[in-house]
């Protein structure tokens, strides 16, 4: 049967150069970068390479790009990181956060830190006079994700960053989403931190890394040899590094082009919504990623339709996993900060479109999904 | 293939269910659920001679529950009711080759419409509101809804409940649940869910035990 992927957003596969870097580099250098002779010193020299290449893509200095297991590892570096530093003080992030710093921010909570959470707009776009009410208790941080998971919403992070900054607050982005998707540039932003993982943009996975502006002290949550400047001990993962500094400027150097075809590709599923009708394009209409789409429904269950896709070959996801044991309400909280009505909010899925997408396969999808959107009406209505 | 946490038989049942539909005049129906929590099924009867003649469901769930609705229409269907009465959710989810426990939920709501479809039934012939006065047998009978997803058997007949009490419209269990039990957060709101739907039941507490 068909297979046909289109959640991009959960994990990308690898680009073959990728793969082929990573291949070689494992075979050959594989010393340990912190070693002093040539076989590690090979290594070191790939290694920084690879932060060079890193830095330049996003316009950091190389020494304020650290190297780590990935999106998670990095938001929680962030958080736990700082914490100590400033005892007691509140920290601010958003309620549609990412779990890897949704939990450690409650985890901050239990720490004697008091946590705000920003509410959203129904496109998913953070309430600015929230922030800006919340600035006024001194928080010590502010963590607001540079773009959505599941709507796909790029949020005003400059705009967070430059009020933040003005109250003397550090500023963290969990940018899992945004980087190797859309541009992103951290003097431009203005953060002092921020997360990627490369498995997010063709690279491999459990790799990632941390920006940290220079003069910002952060204190590592892991102990040990002192790696990566102290902040993050560990043997170096010098393939991983490798390959995703490669998988970083291939993306970057694809901007226009996927771009240009996920528009074309979303105008054309969007139409095939409108077709089979009662259903919302969550998110922002034009603040989001390129490709990442969360449609709902009306009078659908995802999962079910998650379900019914993924039997007809379409890898898709849901946002209203219905398990009893997420929450009392079947869909997500991101959705469920939205404020969108119940009957679309238990009816969602999102799609993300991926560089190695042919037009055959969003064709195919489209055609799919109509079948599958009438079919399960009809389990509810009987005809 | 994809879906590898289903059977065939239930993949089966989801793409092709058995008895959608709806009986207009229904002799008993039931709508069980709620759209909240996503789930949520109809069942619709036509009762000859004290039998099952047809059977109907309308379902907005997910697979393990569109699978059950369909598995146990085919099951009632031509069976007396006291014999569809005695349907229970293990001999569906028997009957479909299992489920996952996540999954379990979703597809005891369908048992759940059979019963309240064939009570409905009950009600309208015999004119007796068979709606029983909530006391602790009532709440032990809706607690057995409750499965336990390590061993699919219900909370009750798991010996979990330790203790019980209804008073001045509060519930009050305790129940015995390790706290590093994976399902316990998944347990405790469904029994929420259960039992704060019940009438006359303001409040319900519930306490975890470890013995």
């Amino acid at each position: 049967m068909r297979e046909v992927y289109l959640d991009h957003a959960a994990t990308t596969p690898p680009y073959p150069e990728v793969l082929k870097a990573l291949q070689e580099s494992y075979a050959t250098i594989y010393g340990n970068a912190s070693s002093l002779h040539a076989t590690g010193q090979k290594a070191r020299r790939a290694l920084e390479k690879a932060r060079e290449d890193i830095a330049k893509l996003i316009d950091a200095e190389p020494e304020e790009v650290y190297i780590t297991s990935g999106g998670t590892e990095s938001d929680n570096i962030a958080l736990f990181g700082t914490e100590a530093l400033y005892p007691g003080q509140p920290m601010i992030t958003s309620l549609i956060e990412h779990e890897a710093v949704l939990e450690s921010a409650k985890a901050l909570e239990s720490k004697g830190h008091p946590v705000r959470f920003l509410p959203v707009d129904t496109n998913g776009v953070v309430d600015l006079n929230a922030l800006k009410a919340y600035l006024e208790e001194k928080p010590f941080l502010v963590s607001v994700m540079a773009a959505n998971n599941e709507i796909g919403t790029v949020q005003p992070v400059k705009e967070i960053a430059k009020l933040a900054h003005e109250r003397g607050a550090l500023v963290h982005t969990d940018a899992v989403q945004a980087v190797g998707k859309i541009p992103i540039n951290v003097r431009e932003l203005g953060v002092d931190m921020l997360s990627a993982s490369a498995h997010k943009f063709y690279g491999p996975k459990g790799i990632g890394f941390f920006y940290l502006r220079k003069g910002v002290k952060v204190l590592p949550i892991v102990q040990g040899g002192g790696h990566e400047r102290g902040l993050r001990s560990g043997t170096e993962n010098v393939p991983g590094a490798i390959a995703m500094a490669l998988a970083l400027k291939i993306s970057t150097r694809l901007f226009t082009r996927t771009h240009y075809r996920y528009e074309r590709w979303t105008a054309q599923i969007l139409s095939k919504c409108g077709e089979i009708g009662g259903f919302r394009l969550n998110g922002h209409p034009q603040q989001r990623v390129p490709g990442l789409l969360s449609l709902s429904f009306k009078r659908i269950n995802g999962e079910a339709l998650m379900e019914l896709l993924d039997m007809n070959g379409v890898a898709v996801s849901t946002a209203s996993a219905c398990q009893s044991h997420s929450a009392k309400r079947g869909y997500s909280h991101v959705i469920q900060s939205l404020g969108i009505d119940e009957e679309y909010a238990n009816g969602t899925i999102r799609v993300s479109l991926g560089v190695e997408n042919v037009q055959e396969e969003v064709d195919f999808f489209c055609e799919i999904l109509k079948k599958c959107v009438l079919q399960l009406r009809g389990y509810r209505n009987g005809q | 293939m994809a879906v590898i946490r289903y059977s065939e038989k239930v993949l089966e049942h989801f793409r092709n269910p058995k008895n959608i539909g709806l009986i207009e005049n229904a002799d008993g129906q039931s709508t069980v659920g709620s759209p909240a929590c996503g789930d949520q099924v109809s069942m619709f009867l036509k009762v000859e001679e004290d039998r099952i003649a047809d059977i109907k469901f309308l379902s907005y769930g997910c697979a393990s529950n569109i699978a059950t609705g369909s598995i146990i229409t085919e099951m009632a269907k031509g069976k007396t009711l006291a014999e569809a009465k005695a349907i229970t959710w293990k001999d569906a989810v028997d009957e479909l080759g299992g489920l996952p426990p996540v999954k379990i939920h979703c597809s005891v709501l369908a048992i759940d419409g059979l019963r309240a479809a064939i009570q409905d039934y009950e009600e309208k012939t015999t004119g007796v509101k068979s709606e029983r006065k909530v006391d602790e047998m009532a709440i032990l009978d809706e607690l057995k809804k409750v499965i336990y997803p390590k061993n699919g058997i219900n909370i009750v007949d798991t010996n979990m409940i330790r203790y019980l009490s209804f008073e001045e419209g509060t519930i009050y269990i305790e129940v015995s649940l390790e706290e590093t039990d994976v399902f316990k957060q998944n347990v405790l709101e469904e029994i929420y869910e259960h039992l704060e739907a019940l009438p006359g039941v303001d409040k319900v507490e519930i306490k975890v035990v470890e013995y």
